[in-house]
Order: C-alpha cells, then structure tokens, then sequence
C-alpha cells in the first residue's frame, strides 16, 4: 500500500471516529448564552459593587474624601457667615459716625465758602444745600428729607 | 462528514457567515450564534481529538466562541473566519490538554485494553470494516502526547501544510515537522496493521 492511500485510510479514519464521537446535533449554543447572561450579571455585579475590586475602591475612597473636602471649603464660609455676624458689613452704628465726620466736614467747607448774596452770616442760617453737597462730595449717606442739623453759631470778628 | 454537511447546510440556510460576522460587529448578539451554527460540530470534534476529553472539548470550544465575541472587532471581515477560528480552537485545546496531563498519567488502564483490540493479523479491509477501527484511532490518540496529537490533527483532519500548522501553532516549522515525524513513529508502533512497514 502506497503512502498516499494509507495517508487517505488514517484521514478516513480519523474523521468517522471524531463523528462517532461528537454528533452532528450537538448544539452547545444553550450553553454559551447562559455563560453570556452570567458574565454580563458579574459585569453588572462588579460595576455596582467596586469593593470586590481592592485597587479601584481604595480609588474611589481617594476621590470621595477630596471631593466631600471640597464642598466643605466651599460650603462651610458661607453657611458660618449667615449665623456669625460680618465686621466688614456697615452697622446702623457706623452710618451715624460716618454721618457725624462728613457733618463736620460739611462745617468746615461753610467756614470757608463765600458768603450768599442774603449772607447767612447776618441771619446766622446756613445753607444745607452746602451740607449736601460737602457729604456729597465725601460718599456719605445724606438724607434729604429731614433738615440738617442746626450748625453751631459762627463766630463772627 | 455527511452530518456535519447537513449542519453547515441548514446553518447557511439560517444565515451566512460573513453577514453573522458583519451583524456581531454590530454589537447582534444573533450574528454570534450564527458563527456558533456554522462552526461548532467542526471545532468541537478538533477540541476532541485533542483533548480527548468530551466536557473540556466543549469548554474550550465556548471559551474560543466567547473570544470571537469579544474580539470580533479586531477580526479582518476579508479574510476566512474558519482557519482562524480553528487555530484558536487547536491552541487552547493544546493548552488545556498539556495543563490537565500534568496532573494524569499519560498512560491509563482503559487506553491499554484499548490498543489490544486491535488485532495486526487482520487485514486493513477487515479492520476498516471491523468496529475496532474507532478503538484503534482512539488508544493511538490516547498515547501521544498533546503536542503531537495537535499536529496529527491539523495534519490529517484540517489538511493543513507544515507552513500552516506553524503558523497556527506559532512555533517553527522545524519543530511541526519534529512533531509529526515522532508521531507517525509512535503510530506505526501502535498501528501497524495499518502503518507498519512503509512510511505514511
């Protein structure tokens, strides 16, 4: 027998003993789709549950600490400042001092303004106008409707 | 192989199979099980003769499936999916079969009364015809090694050339031919009624 025929005999041979063995109606694709299902489930499982993974979970505790450091700095100044009181906010206080120093600033611009042709000096009134317009001048507070303090007597030479 | 014929028919009936590729690159889980109706019987017997073993056999084969799913992108749609579905199918058929020779003797008791079956006073006519013949190709596969299973396999049922299986086998063609050489001598032991005298 020539090398070619008992090469073809051992071929014969060995694919009707691999069908005896493994059936043509072997279907293993049941099989797969549950191998399938369950490896999408422990996909799922893993994305939903990161502890089971040691490296990714030390991450996210890293990240979840400086994010929740984060919103404290951010949040805490100004939650503290709505309870606490502000010393740079101006206090009905400090309006009135300011008041009384653009006053008597307002005094010292009379001193020296040139006199109304009804000087103010005989009569010994003075015009608020001035008032207004010195505190003005200074960015203070001045209100309009409640006539001005009557300044003190000028002394006249 | 008629069975197996009639498998691939009524498979490419269901769908073909560069649409079943084209369709799981889509992300269509359907284009996978038609690459499955396609392919399995012909993967499953090579996992067989390999591994020898029926449950591993289709272990192998699903993994190699759940490979070609997950990877489907980086397969080159112009070129034959079989040869290269095949060739996954062989390696981790080897590799499963040398990790689980490692902890069984090569040599079981049931490979032994096997072999005596097979009678070398009957003539190849007589033996083809005989039912021995299963019993016979089954205790040769049993006694070689993984390594040289594989080649037998891909050499006298994939037909493939020395070029291909190291190709496939990623190793040399030196080293093919090694292989093959080492089993043909162990089956000429094993067969002679059928291999003796002559080489094959």
């Amino acid at each position: 027998m020539d090398k070619q025929t008992k090469e073809q005999r051992f071929r014969q041979a060995l694919a009707d003993y691999a069908a005896d063995e493994v059936s043509a109606s072997r279907d293993i694709w049941p099989a797969l789709q549950r191998r399938l299902q369950q490896r999408h489930r422990n996909t799922v499982l893993n994305l939903t549950m990161p502890m089971q993974r040691p490296r990714w979970s030390a991450l996210a505790a890293v990240t979840a600490v400086l994010l929740i450091l984060g919103l404290l700095s951010y949040a805490l100044p100004a939650t503290l400042g709505r309870y606490l009181p502000d010393n740079n906010a101006i206090s009905p206080a400090r309006t009135y001092a300011a008041t009384l120093v653009a006053t008597s600033e307002a005094t010292a611009v009379v001193r020296t303004a040139t006199p109304l042709p009804d000087s103010p000096r005989r009569s010994g009134q003075v015009n608020p106008s001035l008032n207004v317009q010195a505190a003005t001048s200074h960015g203070l507070p001045i209100s309009l409707d409640e006539p001005p303090t009557p300044l003190p007597q000028p002394l006249l030479p | 192989m008629a069975d197996y014929t009639l498998a691939v028919g009524v498979a490419t009936a269901y769908m073909d199979e560069s649409e079943a590729i084209s369709r799981l690159q889509q992300g269509d889980i359907g284009g996978l099980e038609g690459l499955v109706l396609l392919h399995q019987t012909k993967a499953l017997r090579v996992a067989f003769l390999i591994t020898r073993d029926h449950a591993l056999a289709e272990d192998v084969v699903q993994s190699a499936f759940l490979r070609v799913y997950d990877r489907i992108h980086q397969f080159d749609a112009t070129r034959p999916f079989a040869p290269w579905f095949m060739r996954c199918v062989a390696n981790d058929a080897l590799k499963a079969a040398a990790r689980r020779d490692r902890h069984l003797p090569l040599e079981t008791e049931d490979a032994a009364q096997s072999i005596e079956l097979t009678s070398p006073d009957l003539s190849l006519d007589e033996i083809l015809e005989s039912s021995e013949v299963s019993a016979a190709v089954a205790a040769t596969l049993d006694r070689l090694p993984p390594a040289q299973r594989t080649a037998i396999v891909l050499r006298y049922y994939l037909d493939m050339s020395d070029t291909e299986m190291s190709e496939r086998l990623d190793c040399a063609t030196g080293t093919v031919r090694w292989r093959l050489s080492v089993a043909r001598q162990r089956m000429r032991q094993l067969l002679p009624a059928w291999l003796g005298g002559d080489e094959m």
